[in-house]
């Protein structure tokens, strides 16, 4: 099945902005920030399809899947 | 000095209109506004606020200001290296607004006085540290208040309004030992002034019962690529 990733912020850097993955069936949100080496001590909100996920989220053909970096300065 | 009068605005306030009517600018004299945090991004609020009129402004903080400040928070000088912050916003309030009622607090907002917390009709996230905004949402949604949440971390910021009950900010922290990416990004002073710029706009129309889609969505900036998105906040979490 094919999903759209996006990555935010620090998360683009090395990586990419935005990407057509070709995922298994069953494939899991925590499987795709593993997948990317996405650090997880950084890890911020996930929304699939808009609204925010966790890791366990199942993903479908056609989801898009965004992932943003924690950001807590002031 | 005050001019409640229909339709008389003070000179001070000229520019604003009409963006904002009259009669409004009247209501912003009457508001009351808390601002925990006096940093990078609390010293931008409480300025664009006192500028616009917001006649009284109460904010938290118990820091001097010291050198590393110097890049991005907006009174910090050689010349007011070592004092309060809030000693110092109050006295630049006074200058730029004398109408403003300004409460200096050199303490925690957890150690403030909560009556005094109460009292506010908006309170502004203004805070470097995320275990401090978690308990902030929590006294906001005590006191029935509304929170506008802003955040940043180098060329990257965050901002939403939080109504009382809505959990988004647990959402945003999933786990508050963690650190952002300001510990390694460091703050930008311009990243710092786009979000606490929205954040006073926020507060302005919360304060003038103008509607705002942030109430419920998460505003996402990034300056390095230009981009802004926006997401509902889930159902569940509201």
């Amino acid at each position: 099945m094919q999903v759209k990733v996006k990555l935010f912020a620090t998360f683009r850097k090395g990586r990419f902005k935005e990407k057509e993955m070709e995922l298994d069936e069953g494939c899991t949100v925590g499987w795709v920030i593993d997948y990317l080496r996405l650090p997880r001590k950084e890890l911020g909100v996930v929304f699939l399809n808009g609204l925010s996920v966790t890791d366990d989220q199942q993903l479908q053909e056609g989801d898009t899947l965004s992932i943003f970096p924690m950001v807590g300065g002031g | 000095m005050h001019h409640r009068q229909e339709g008389l605005v003070p000179e001070r306030y000229l520019r604003n209109l009409k963006a904002i009517s009259a009669n409004e600018q009247a209501q912003l004299l009457d508001a009351r506004v808390g601002v925990c945090g006096c940093g990078g991004l609390g010293l931008y609020v409480v300025n664009y606020l006192a500028r616009v009129g917001v006649g009284h402004i109460t904010v938290w903080d118990p820091d001097v200001f010291h050198e590393s400040n110097l890049n991005r928070q907006l009174l910090a000088s050689y010349s007011t290296l070592g004092q309060k912050k809030v000693e110092v916003c109050r006295q630049y309030v006074q200058e730029i607004n004398p109408e403003v009622v300004f409460t200096a607090l050199p303490c925690l907002w957890e150690e403030g006085d909560p009556v005094i917390f109460k009292q506010q009709q908006v309170i502004v996230d203004a805070l470097d540290n995320i275990p401090s905004r978690l308990a902030l949402v929590e006294a906001c949604g005590h006191a029935t208040l509304p929170l506008v949440h802003g955040a940043v971390g180098g060329w990257y910021g965050q901002v939403t309004v939080i109504m009382p009950g809505d959990k988004t900010l647990n959402t945003l922290y999933s786990n508050a030992d963690m650190e952002g990416i300001e510990k390694e990004q460091g703050t930008l002073s311009f990243t710092a002034a786009v979000i606490a710029g929205m954040q006073a706009a926020e507060v302005i129309k919360l304060l003038l019962k103008r509607e705002s889609d942030l109430r419920r969505e998460i505003c996402m900036v990034d300056l390095l690529d230009m981009e802004l998105e926006r997401f509902r906040k889930n159902a569940t979490s509201m």
